[in-house]
Protein backbone atom coordinates (compact mmCIF):
# COMPACT_ATOMS: atom_id res chain seq x y z
CA UNK A 1 0.00 0.00 0.00
CA UNK A 2 2.70 1.94 0.72
CA UNK A 3 4.05 2.59 -2.89
CA UNK A 4 0.77 3.43 -4.51
CA UNK A 5 0.13 5.59 -1.48
CA UNK A 6 3.42 7.44 -2.31
CA UNK A 7 2.54 8.04 -5.86
CA UNK A 8 -1.26 9.15 -5.19
CA UNK A 9 0.56 11.68 -2.04
CA UNK A 10 3.03 13.18 -4.51
CA UNK A 11 0.57 14.20 -7.01
CA UNK A 12 -1.89 15.34 -4.65
CA UNK A 13 0.51 17.66 -2.98
CA UNK A 14 1.27 19.03 -6.24
CA UNK A 15 -2.52 19.48 -6.63
CA UNK A 16 -2.93 21.22 -3.70
CA UNK A 17 -0.16 23.92 -3.89
CA UNK A 18 -1.34 25.11 -7.68
CA UNK A 19 -4.79 25.12 -6.11
CA UNK A 20 -3.64 27.45 -3.08
CA UNK A 21 -1.51 29.28 -5.05
CA UNK A 22 -3.59 30.44 -7.40
CA UNK A 23 -6.39 31.06 -4.28
CA UNK A 24 -3.39 33.05 -2.47
CA UNK A 25 -2.55 34.90 -5.56
CA UNK A 26 -6.53 36.00 -6.23
CA UNK A 27 -6.69 37.07 -2.67
CA UNK A 28 -3.38 39.39 -2.53
CA UNK A 29 -4.09 40.41 -5.77
CA UNK A 30 -7.44 41.84 -4.88
CA UNK A 31 -6.75 43.49 -1.71
CA UNK A 32 -3.18 45.04 -3.22
CA UNK A 33 -5.68 46.36 -5.71
CA UNK A 34 -8.22 47.80 -3.26
CA UNK A 35 -5.34 49.39 -1.00
CA UNK A 36 -3.53 50.59 -3.99
CA UNK A 37 -6.95 52.33 -6.09
CA UNK A 38 -8.99 52.85 -2.55
CA UNK A 39 -8.88 56.57 -2.92
CA UNK A 40 -10.24 56.40 -6.88
CA UNK A 41 -12.97 54.70 -5.24
CA UNK A 42 -11.92 51.22 -6.96
CA UNK A 43 -13.05 48.05 -5.09
CA UNK A 44 -11.95 44.47 -5.39
CA UNK A 45 -12.90 41.17 -3.18
CA UNK A 46 -12.80 37.91 -4.34
CA UNK A 47 -16.35 36.47 -3.87
CA UNK A 48 -17.58 32.64 -4.32
CA UNK A 49 -14.47 30.91 -3.25
CA UNK A 50 -16.47 29.65 0.06
CA UNK A 51 -16.97 26.79 -1.48
CA UNK A 52 -13.56 26.24 -3.58
CA UNK A 53 -12.25 24.33 -1.63
CA UNK A 54 -15.53 21.67 -1.33
CA UNK A 55 -15.69 22.13 -5.78
CA UNK A 56 -11.98 21.61 -6.06
CA UNK A 57 -12.31 18.43 -3.45
CA UNK A 58 -14.50 16.85 -5.80
CA UNK A 59 -12.55 17.68 -9.07
CA UNK A 60 -9.73 16.04 -8.10
CA UNK A 61 -11.77 12.92 -6.78
CA UNK A 62 -13.11 12.76 -10.39
CA UNK A 63 -9.87 13.50 -11.86
CA UNK A 64 -7.59 11.22 -10.05
CA UNK A 65 -9.33 7.59 -9.98
CA UNK A 66 -8.95 6.48 -13.14
CA UNK A 67 -5.06 7.38 -13.51
CA UNK A 68 -4.70 6.18 -10.47
CA UNK A 69 -6.21 2.72 -10.21
CA UNK A 70 -4.70 1.96 -13.62
CA UNK A 71 -1.70 3.20 -12.47
CA UNK A 72 -2.06 0.42 -9.39
CA UNK A 73 -3.44 -2.42 -11.02
CA UNK A 74 -0.36 -1.79 -13.64
CA UNK A 75 2.02 -1.88 -11.17
CA UNK A 76 0.81 -5.41 -9.14
CA UNK A 77 -1.13 -3.30 -6.46
CA UNK A 78 -4.16 -4.86 -5.46
CA UNK A 79 -7.45 -2.82 -5.71
CA UNK A 80 -7.75 -3.60 -1.83
CA UNK A 81 -4.24 -2.07 -1.22
CA UNK A 82 -5.31 1.05 -4.16
CA UNK A 83 -8.55 1.83 -1.76
CA UNK A 84 -6.80 1.65 1.70
CA UNK A 85 -4.56 4.60 -0.32
CA UNK A 86 -7.26 6.16 -1.64
CA UNK A 87 -8.96 6.71 2.11
CA UNK A 88 -6.01 7.72 3.63
CA UNK A 89 -5.25 10.31 0.41
CA UNK A 90 -9.13 11.53 0.93
CA UNK A 91 -8.75 11.86 4.57
CA UNK A 92 -4.86 14.11 4.02
CA UNK A 93 -6.81 16.26 1.13
CA UNK A 94 -9.71 17.62 3.57
CA UNK A 95 -7.13 18.14 6.11
CA UNK A 96 -5.55 20.26 3.20
CA UNK A 97 -8.24 21.92 1.73
CA UNK A 98 -9.76 23.10 5.24
CA UNK A 99 -6.33 24.37 6.45
CA UNK A 100 -5.99 26.58 2.82
CA UNK A 101 -9.74 27.75 3.08
CA UNK A 102 -8.72 28.91 6.88
CA UNK A 103 -5.64 30.29 5.68
CA UNK A 104 -8.02 32.60 2.95
CA UNK A 105 -10.43 33.31 5.54
CA UNK A 106 -7.62 34.49 8.37
CA UNK A 107 -6.45 36.58 4.68
CA UNK A 108 -9.36 38.16 4.06
CA UNK A 109 -9.66 39.53 7.60
CA UNK A 110 -6.49 41.20 7.88
CA UNK A 111 -7.33 45.04 7.64
CA UNK A 112 -4.59 45.87 5.34
CA UNK A 113 -6.54 43.54 2.99
CA UNK A 114 -9.62 44.50 3.75
CA UNK A 115 -9.56 48.46 4.06
CA UNK A 116 -13.12 49.22 2.92
CA UNK A 117 -15.05 47.11 4.69
CA UNK A 118 -13.37 46.13 8.00
CA UNK A 119 -12.46 42.66 9.24
CA UNK A 120 -16.05 41.64 9.84
CA UNK A 121 -16.63 42.08 6.12
CA UNK A 122 -16.79 39.10 3.80
CA UNK A 123 -19.61 38.37 0.82
CA UNK A 124 -18.38 34.62 1.04
CA UNK A 125 -20.83 32.05 1.59
CA UNK A 126 -18.22 30.16 4.21
CA UNK A 127 -19.28 27.02 6.20
CA UNK A 128 -19.55 28.67 9.36
CA UNK A 129 -21.93 31.24 7.87
CA UNK A 130 -24.18 28.16 6.72
CA UNK A 131 -23.67 26.41 10.27
CA UNK A 132 -24.60 29.89 11.77
CA UNK A 133 -27.77 29.83 9.41
CA UNK A 134 -28.51 26.39 10.44
CA UNK A 135 -27.38 26.11 14.19
CA UNK A 136 -28.28 29.67 15.55
CA UNK A 137 -28.47 28.91 19.13
CA UNK A 138 -24.77 27.15 19.10
CA UNK A 139 -23.38 30.36 18.43
CA UNK A 140 -24.74 32.03 20.97
CA UNK A 141 -23.84 29.17 23.65
CA UNK A 142 -20.78 27.98 22.60
CA UNK A 143 -16.96 29.82 23.11
CA UNK A 144 -15.52 30.83 20.16
CA UNK A 145 -13.15 28.40 20.13
CA UNK A 146 -15.69 25.39 19.92
CA UNK A 147 -17.62 27.19 17.25
CA UNK A 148 -14.30 27.45 15.27
CA UNK A 149 -13.50 23.63 15.83
CA UNK A 150 -17.34 23.45 14.65
CA UNK A 151 -16.50 25.04 12.09
CA UNK A 152 -13.41 23.25 10.89
CA UNK A 153 -14.61 19.96 11.31
CA UNK A 154 -18.05 20.38 9.06
CA UNK A 155 -15.53 21.43 6.73
CA UNK A 156 -13.41 18.37 7.16
CA UNK A 157 -16.17 16.28 6.60
CA UNK A 158 -17.78 18.24 3.43
CA UNK A 159 -14.62 18.31 1.88
CA UNK A 160 -14.05 14.77 2.42
CA UNK A 161 -17.21 14.01 1.43
CA UNK A 162 -17.15 15.77 -1.78
CA UNK A 163 -13.57 14.02 -2.62
CA UNK A 164 -15.36 10.88 -1.99
CA UNK A 165 -18.06 11.05 -4.22
CA UNK A 166 -15.74 12.56 -6.89
CA UNK A 167 -14.32 9.24 -6.84
CA UNK A 168 -18.13 7.51 -6.88
CA UNK A 169 -18.43 9.56 -10.12
CA UNK A 170 -15.75 8.37 -11.78
CA UNK A 171 -15.91 4.61 -10.68
CA UNK A 172 -19.34 4.46 -11.92
CA UNK A 173 -17.96 5.88 -15.18
CA UNK A 174 -15.46 3.32 -15.06
CA UNK A 175 -17.57 0.73 -14.62
CA UNK A 176 -20.73 0.81 -16.75
CA UNK A 177 -20.52 0.22 -20.32
CA UNK A 178 -18.46 2.91 -22.87
CA UNK A 179 -21.94 3.16 -25.02
CA UNK A 180 -23.17 4.38 -21.91
CA UNK A 181 -20.33 6.89 -20.81
CA UNK A 182 -21.56 9.91 -22.63
CA UNK A 183 -25.15 10.10 -21.29
CA UNK A 184 -23.91 9.17 -17.83
CA UNK A 185 -21.71 12.62 -18.26
CA UNK A 186 -24.53 14.77 -19.22
CA UNK A 187 -26.91 13.35 -16.74
CA UNK A 188 -24.93 13.80 -14.15
CA UNK A 189 -24.66 17.64 -14.47
CA UNK A 190 -28.15 17.79 -15.77
CA UNK A 191 -29.20 16.10 -12.44
CA UNK A 192 -26.92 18.04 -9.89
CA UNK A 193 -26.72 21.35 -11.36
CA UNK A 194 -30.56 21.45 -12.45
CA UNK A 195 -33.52 19.02 -11.35
CA UNK A 196 -32.03 19.12 -7.79
CA UNK A 197 -31.97 22.60 -7.44
CA UNK A 198 -35.10 23.11 -9.24
CA UNK A 199 -36.07 20.36 -7.09
CA UNK A 200 -34.64 22.37 -3.80
CA UNK A 201 -36.51 25.80 -5.70
CA UNK A 202 -39.92 23.82 -5.52
CA UNK A 203 -39.96 22.67 -2.26
CA UNK A 204 -38.93 25.80 -0.48
CA UNK A 205 -41.45 27.62 -2.98
CA UNK A 206 -43.41 25.28 -2.53
CA UNK A 207 -44.85 24.61 -6.03
CA UNK A 208 -44.47 21.02 -5.42
CA UNK A 209 -45.07 19.82 -1.82
CA UNK A 210 -46.38 16.50 -1.54
CA UNK A 211 -47.35 15.10 2.27
CA UNK A 212 -44.48 13.23 2.54
CA UNK A 213 -41.82 15.91 2.33
CA UNK A 214 -42.64 17.72 5.45
CA UNK A 215 -42.29 13.99 7.54
CA UNK A 216 -38.68 13.99 4.94
CA UNK A 217 -37.45 17.52 5.85
CA UNK A 218 -38.34 16.62 9.65
CA UNK A 219 -36.06 13.69 9.58
CA UNK A 220 -33.09 15.34 7.72
CA UNK A 221 -33.17 18.01 10.28
CA UNK A 222 -33.69 15.80 13.15
CA UNK A 223 -30.52 14.04 11.96
CA UNK A 224 -28.40 16.91 11.43
CA UNK A 225 -29.42 17.89 14.77
CA UNK A 226 -31.14 21.25 13.72
CA UNK A 227 -33.72 21.25 16.44
CA UNK A 228 -31.13 21.12 19.14
CA UNK A 229 -28.42 23.65 17.48
CA UNK A 230 -25.74 20.63 17.20
CA UNK A 231 -23.50 20.73 14.94
CA UNK A 232 -21.70 18.09 16.10
CA UNK A 233 -24.77 15.35 15.41
CA UNK A 234 -24.39 17.09 11.77
CA UNK A 235 -21.22 16.50 11.74
CA UNK A 236 -22.17 12.68 12.60
CA UNK A 237 -24.30 12.32 9.94
CA UNK A 238 -21.51 13.54 7.83
CA UNK A 239 -19.23 10.58 8.75
CA UNK A 240 -21.97 8.64 8.52
CA UNK A 241 -22.35 9.43 4.81
CA UNK A 242 -19.05 9.49 3.92
CA UNK A 243 -18.55 5.57 4.89
CA UNK A 244 -21.32 5.05 3.26
CA UNK A 245 -20.36 6.58 0.15
CA UNK A 246 -16.94 4.82 0.50
CA UNK A 247 -18.40 1.39 0.98
CA UNK A 248 -20.33 1.63 -2.50
CA UNK A 249 -16.81 3.21 -3.98
CA UNK A 250 -15.40 0.25 -2.65
CA UNK A 251 -17.92 -2.55 -3.73
CA UNK A 252 -17.37 -1.06 -7.29
CA UNK A 253 -13.56 -0.94 -7.20
CA UNK A 254 -12.67 -4.68 -6.16
CA UNK A 255 -14.60 -5.87 -9.32
CA UNK A 256 -13.19 -2.99 -11.48
CA UNK A 257 -11.73 -4.53 -14.81
CA UNK A 258 -8.86 -2.67 -16.52
CA UNK A 259 -7.24 -3.65 -19.65
CA UNK B 1 11.61 -23.13 -8.37
CA UNK B 2 8.58 -20.91 -8.70
CA UNK B 3 5.60 -21.84 -10.79
CA UNK B 4 2.22 -20.06 -11.78
CA UNK B 5 -0.99 -22.42 -11.63
CA UNK B 6 -3.48 -21.66 -14.15
CA UNK B 7 -6.03 -24.09 -12.96
CA UNK B 8 -9.85 -24.10 -15.38
CA UNK B 9 -10.34 -20.45 -15.89
CA UNK B 10 -13.28 -19.56 -17.89
CA UNK B 11 -14.03 -16.28 -18.54
CA UNK B 12 -17.42 -14.90 -20.71
CA UNK B 13 -17.44 -11.41 -22.35
CA UNK B 14 -21.31 -11.09 -22.40
CA UNK B 15 -22.54 -14.04 -25.01
CA UNK B 16 -18.36 -14.46 -26.22
CA UNK B 17 -16.71 -17.54 -24.72
CA UNK B 18 -12.76 -15.67 -24.29
CA UNK B 19 -11.56 -18.93 -22.30
CA UNK B 20 -12.86 -22.06 -21.17
CA UNK B 21 -11.71 -24.25 -18.45
CA UNK B 22 -8.24 -23.34 -19.38
CA UNK B 23 -5.44 -25.50 -17.42
CA UNK B 24 -1.57 -24.51 -17.94
CA UNK B 25 1.63 -23.55 -15.95
CA UNK B 26 4.58 -21.39 -16.43
CA UNK B 27 7.53 -22.64 -14.86
CA UNK B 28 10.72 -20.38 -13.85
CA UNK B 29 13.75 -19.29 -16.20
CA UNK B 30 12.07 -20.53 -19.26
CA UNK B 31 10.67 -18.35 -22.47
CA UNK B 32 7.19 -19.04 -23.74
CA UNK B 33 5.62 -18.31 -26.60
CA UNK B 34 1.45 -18.24 -26.38
CA UNK B 35 0.47 -18.55 -29.79
CA UNK B 36 -3.39 -17.83 -31.16
CA UNK B 37 -4.91 -16.42 -33.75
CA UNK B 38 -6.78 -12.68 -33.17
CA UNK B 39 -9.62 -12.73 -30.66
CA UNK B 40 -8.21 -16.14 -29.89
CA UNK B 41 -7.82 -15.16 -25.60
CA UNK B 42 -3.65 -14.85 -25.27
CA UNK B 43 -4.86 -10.93 -24.19
CA UNK B 44 -7.59 -12.14 -21.40
CA UNK B 45 -5.58 -15.29 -20.37
CA UNK B 46 -2.54 -12.76 -19.65
CA UNK B 47 -4.58 -9.47 -18.29
CA UNK B 48 -6.34 -12.39 -15.75
CA UNK B 49 -3.17 -13.76 -14.83
CA UNK B 50 -2.00 -10.31 -13.83
CA UNK B 51 -5.19 -9.33 -11.62
CA UNK B 52 -6.37 -6.94 -14.45
CA UNK B 53 -9.68 -9.08 -15.26
CA UNK B 54 -11.18 -11.97 -12.93
CA UNK B 55 -12.26 -14.62 -14.29
CA UNK B 56 -15.77 -16.09 -14.06
CA UNK B 57 -14.24 -19.21 -12.84
CA UNK B 58 -11.13 -21.01 -11.82
CA UNK B 59 -7.80 -19.79 -9.67
CA UNK B 60 -4.65 -18.66 -10.60
CA UNK B 61 -1.41 -19.34 -7.93
CA UNK B 62 1.89 -18.24 -7.84
CA UNK B 63 3.87 -20.85 -5.35
CA UNK B 64 0.11 -22.02 -4.26
CA UNK B 65 -0.59 -18.37 -3.31
CA UNK B 66 -3.31 -16.91 -5.55
CA UNK B 67 -2.47 -13.84 -7.60
CA UNK B 68 -5.90 -12.67 -7.60
CA UNK B 69 -5.81 -9.40 -5.64
CA UNK B 70 -2.71 -10.46 -3.74
CA UNK B 71 -0.04 -7.58 -4.00
CA UNK B 72 2.64 -9.52 -2.51
CA UNK B 73 2.13 -12.48 -4.94
CA UNK B 74 1.68 -9.89 -8.10
CA UNK B 75 4.85 -7.80 -7.35
CA UNK B 76 6.93 -11.30 -8.78
CA UNK B 77 5.23 -10.39 -11.82
CA UNK B 78 4.76 -7.61 -14.69
CA UNK B 79 2.57 -7.28 -17.94
CA UNK B 80 3.18 -5.42 -20.43
CA UNK B 81 0.54 -4.83 -23.59
CA UNK B 82 -0.51 -2.08 -26.13
CA UNK B 83 -2.82 -0.59 -23.96
CA UNK B 84 -1.01 2.60 -21.81
CA UNK B 85 -2.36 3.08 -18.51
CA UNK B 86 0.41 5.33 -17.47
CA UNK B 87 -1.02 8.88 -16.57
CA UNK B 88 -1.77 11.23 -19.47
CA UNK B 89 1.26 13.60 -18.19
CA UNK B 90 3.62 11.40 -17.02
CA UNK B 91 7.42 11.45 -18.79
CA UNK B 92 9.13 8.89 -19.98
CA UNK B 93 12.07 9.32 -17.24
CA UNK B 94 9.00 9.75 -14.23
CA UNK B 95 7.91 6.25 -14.94
CA UNK B 96 11.29 4.52 -14.76
CA UNK B 97 11.87 6.48 -11.38
CA UNK B 98 7.93 5.17 -10.32
CA UNK B 99 9.03 1.99 -11.55
CA UNK B 100 11.66 1.78 -9.54
CA UNK B 101 8.94 3.05 -6.51
CA UNK B 102 6.67 -0.38 -7.36
CA UNK B 103 9.54 -2.58 -7.85
CA UNK B 104 12.26 -2.28 -5.57
CA UNK B 105 14.38 -4.30 -8.31
CA UNK B 106 14.13 -2.49 -11.11
CA UNK B 107 17.64 -1.19 -12.80
CA UNK B 108 17.06 2.01 -13.56
CA UNK B 109 20.55 2.60 -14.85
CA UNK B 110 19.96 -0.44 -17.18
CA UNK B 111 16.67 1.58 -18.56
CA UNK B 112 18.75 4.62 -19.14
CA UNK B 113 21.16 2.51 -21.38
CA UNK B 114 18.43 0.38 -23.26
CA UNK B 115 16.64 3.85 -23.70
CA UNK B 116 20.02 5.43 -25.51
CA UNK B 117 20.38 2.11 -27.35
CA UNK B 118 16.46 2.30 -28.73
CA UNK B 119 17.30 6.06 -28.99
CA UNK B 120 13.89 6.31 -26.69
CA UNK B 121 13.32 10.18 -25.09
CA UNK B 122 13.37 10.58 -21.92
CA UNK B 123 12.20 13.67 -21.37
CA UNK B 124 8.66 13.03 -23.78
CA UNK B 125 5.34 12.12 -22.40
CA UNK B 126 4.69 8.56 -22.42
CA UNK B 127 1.22 9.80 -24.29
CA UNK B 128 2.80 11.54 -27.12
CA UNK B 129 5.19 8.86 -28.45
CA UNK B 130 4.51 6.98 -31.49
CA UNK B 131 3.60 3.53 -31.46
CA UNK B 132 6.50 1.86 -32.34
CA UNK B 133 8.62 3.86 -29.05
CA UNK B 134 5.49 3.17 -26.70
CA UNK B 135 6.36 -0.18 -27.50
CA UNK B 136 10.13 -0.15 -26.93
CA UNK B 137 8.98 2.15 -23.89
CA UNK B 138 7.60 -0.72 -22.23
CA UNK B 139 9.65 -3.23 -23.39
CA UNK B 140 12.54 -1.13 -21.44
CA UNK B 141 10.69 -1.27 -18.23
CA UNK B 142 9.57 -5.00 -19.05
CA UNK B 143 13.77 -5.72 -19.07
CA UNK B 144 14.72 -3.63 -16.24
CA UNK B 145 11.66 -4.60 -13.59
CA UNK B 146 13.90 -7.76 -12.83
CA UNK B 147 10.80 -9.72 -11.47
CA UNK B 148 10.62 -13.83 -12.00
CA UNK B 149 7.84 -13.81 -14.31
CA UNK B 150 7.31 -11.09 -17.01
CA UNK B 151 4.48 -10.94 -19.48
CA UNK B 152 5.05 -9.61 -22.95
CA UNK B 153 1.82 -9.12 -24.48
CA UNK B 154 2.42 -8.41 -28.81
CA UNK B 155 6.09 -6.85 -27.46
CA UNK B 156 6.81 -6.09 -31.04
CA UNK B 157 3.72 -3.68 -31.91
CA UNK B 158 4.66 -1.48 -34.40
CA UNK B 159 8.63 -1.70 -34.24
CA UNK B 160 10.38 -1.58 -37.57
CA UNK B 161 12.50 -4.56 -38.49
CA UNK B 162 15.64 -2.91 -36.95
CA UNK B 163 14.04 -2.81 -33.49
CA UNK B 164 12.41 -6.18 -33.47
CA UNK B 165 16.03 -7.81 -34.32
CA UNK B 166 17.55 -5.35 -31.62
CA UNK B 167 14.68 -6.51 -29.07
CA UNK B 168 14.53 -9.80 -29.28
CA UNK B 169 18.80 -9.72 -28.84
CA UNK B 170 18.42 -7.38 -25.88
CA UNK B 171 16.03 -9.92 -24.95
CA UNK B 172 18.19 -12.79 -24.86
CA UNK B 173 21.57 -10.98 -23.61
CA UNK B 174 19.00 -10.23 -20.93
CA UNK B 175 17.73 -13.72 -19.77
CA UNK B 176 21.43 -15.07 -19.99
CA UNK B 177 22.22 -12.79 -17.96
CA UNK B 178 19.99 -13.09 -15.17
CA UNK B 179 17.26 -15.71 -15.95
CA UNK B 180 13.56 -14.75 -15.42
CA UNK B 181 10.57 -16.56 -17.15
CA UNK B 182 8.98 -14.19 -19.99
CA UNK B 183 5.60 -15.40 -21.51
CA UNK B 184 5.79 -13.65 -25.01
CA UNK B 185 2.56 -13.29 -27.00
CA UNK B 186 2.97 -12.88 -30.75
CA UNK B 187 1.74 -13.13 -34.00
CA UNK B 188 5.33 -12.72 -35.62
CA UNK B 189 5.94 -16.56 -35.14
CA UNK B 190 8.60 -16.95 -37.31
CA UNK B 191 10.81 -14.42 -35.33
CA UNK B 192 10.13 -15.24 -31.73
CA UNK B 193 10.50 -18.97 -32.88
CA UNK B 194 14.49 -18.33 -32.73
CA UNK B 195 13.87 -17.54 -28.77
CA UNK B 196 10.85 -19.48 -27.73
CA UNK B 197 11.53 -22.46 -25.41
CA UNK B 198 8.18 -24.00 -24.47
CA UNK B 199 5.32 -23.45 -26.95
CA UNK B 200 1.39 -22.47 -25.90
CA UNK B 201 -1.11 -21.89 -28.92
CA UNK B 202 -4.96 -21.14 -27.83
CA UNK B 203 -7.06 -21.42 -30.25
CA UNK B 204 -10.93 -19.78 -29.52
CA UNK B 205 -10.38 -19.59 -25.69
CA UNK B 206 -8.80 -23.17 -25.48
CA UNK B 207 -5.36 -24.58 -24.88
CA UNK B 208 -4.64 -26.26 -27.89
CA UNK B 209 -1.10 -27.38 -27.50
CA UNK B 210 1.41 -26.97 -24.42
CA UNK B 211 4.91 -28.45 -25.72
CA UNK B 212 8.48 -27.49 -25.70
CA UNK B 213 9.26 -26.03 -29.44
CA UNK B 214 11.81 -29.41 -30.38
CA UNK B 215 8.95 -31.81 -29.12
CA UNK B 216 6.31 -29.46 -31.05
CA UNK B 217 8.24 -29.75 -34.01
CA UNK B 218 8.92 -33.27 -34.27
CA UNK B 219 5.70 -34.21 -33.82
CA UNK B 220 5.01 -33.52 -37.75
CA UNK B 221 7.19 -33.18 -40.80
CA UNK B 222 6.50 -32.01 -44.42
CA UNK B 223 6.32 -34.06 -47.29
CA UNK B 224 6.82 -32.19 -50.78
CA UNK B 225 6.35 -33.56 -54.12
CA UNK B 226 4.36 -34.44 -57.45
CA UNK B 227 1.08 -33.61 -56.44
CA UNK B 228 -0.03 -37.24 -57.60
CA UNK B 229 3.12 -39.05 -55.48
CA UNK B 230 2.28 -36.78 -52.52
CA UNK B 231 -1.65 -37.30 -52.71
CA UNK B 232 -0.78 -41.66 -52.76
CA UNK B 233 1.32 -41.15 -49.64
CA UNK B 234 -0.70 -38.94 -47.76
CA UNK B 235 -3.56 -41.79 -47.53
CA UNK B 236 -2.91 -43.24 -44.42
CA UNK B 237 -1.22 -40.54 -42.84
CA UNK B 238 -2.86 -37.76 -40.24
CA UNK B 239 -2.72 -34.21 -43.16
CA UNK B 240 -2.86 -31.98 -40.86
CA UNK B 241 -3.19 -29.26 -44.17
CA UNK B 242 -1.99 -29.29 -47.79
CA UNK B 243 -0.82 -26.40 -50.27
CA UNK B 244 -0.38 -27.08 -54.00
CA UNK B 245 1.66 -24.93 -56.49
CA UNK B 246 1.54 -26.20 -60.14
CA UNK B 247 1.64 -29.31 -60.25
CA UNK B 248 3.87 -29.46 -56.51
CA UNK B 249 1.50 -30.35 -53.48
CA UNK B 250 3.18 -29.73 -49.90
CA UNK B 251 1.46 -31.91 -46.94
CA UNK B 252 2.07 -31.70 -43.14
CA UNK B 253 1.50 -34.36 -41.31
CA UNK B 254 1.53 -35.44 -37.57
CA UNK B 255 3.66 -38.08 -36.72
CA UNK B 256 7.57 -39.45 -37.23
CA UNK B 257 8.34 -39.86 -41.30
CA UNK B 258 8.72 -43.33 -42.58
CA UNK B 259 12.20 -44.51 -42.75
CA UNK B 260 11.60 -45.59 -46.58
CA UNK B 261 10.29 -42.65 -48.54
CA UNK B 262 8.82 -42.95 -52.05
CA UNK B 263 11.46 -41.62 -54.59
CA UNK B 264 10.20 -38.21 -55.79
CA UNK B 265 9.09 -37.13 -52.19
CA UNK B 266 10.99 -34.74 -49.86
CA UNK B 267 10.64 -34.32 -46.44
CA UNK B 268 11.44 -31.57 -44.73
CA UNK B 269 11.31 -30.27 -41.24
CA UNK B 270 8.48 -28.53 -40.30
CA UNK B 271 8.44 -24.94 -39.02
CA UNK B 272 6.37 -23.01 -35.99
CA UNK B 273 4.67 -20.43 -38.48
CA UNK B 274 3.56 -23.53 -40.30
CA UNK B 275 2.25 -25.60 -38.13
CA UNK B 276 0.65 -23.01 -35.94
CA UNK B 277 -1.18 -22.17 -39.09
CA UNK B 278 -2.28 -25.69 -39.59
CA UNK B 279 -2.91 -26.28 -35.83
CA UNK B 280 -5.66 -23.34 -35.26
CA UNK B 281 -6.76 -24.19 -38.81
CA UNK B 282 -7.99 -27.36 -38.46
CA UNK B 283 -11.20 -28.21 -37.43
CA UNK B 284 -12.30 -27.85 -33.68
CA UNK B 285 -12.87 -32.24 -33.53
CA UNK B 286 -9.06 -32.87 -34.93
CA UNK B 287 -7.28 -30.24 -32.55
Amino acid sequence: MKKIFKFQLKDLLLSCSIYASIMLLLTITAGCVTVAFQHEDIYITVAGNGFASAIFCLAVGIGMYKEHCQMAVMNSVSRKDFFKSLLCIAVIMSLICTLIDLLLQLLNMLPVLNPVYGSDFTNNFDILKILKTFYPGFFVNQSAAVIAAAGFLMEFLIDGILFITGVLFAGIYCRIPKKYRTAYCIALPVFGCGFLPTLFVAIIGRFFYPPFIRQLINAFRSIMGIPDSNPFLGALTFAAVSIIIASICYAMLRRTEIN
Amino acid sequence: MSRIEVTDISKTFKDTNALTHVNLHFEENTIYGLLGRNGAGKTTLLNIINNRLFPDSGTVTLDGDTLTENTAALSRCFLTNENNLYPESMKVKNAFKWSQVFYPDFDIDYAGKLSKLFELPQKKKIKSLSTGYQSIFKNIVALSVNVPFVFLDEPVLGLDAYHRELFYKVLIEKYAERPFTAVISTHLIEEAANIIEQVIVIKSGQIICSKSLEELLASGYCVSGPAAQTDSYIQTKNVIGTESLGGLKTAYILGIPDPDMPAGLEISRMDLQKLFIRLTDMPESHS
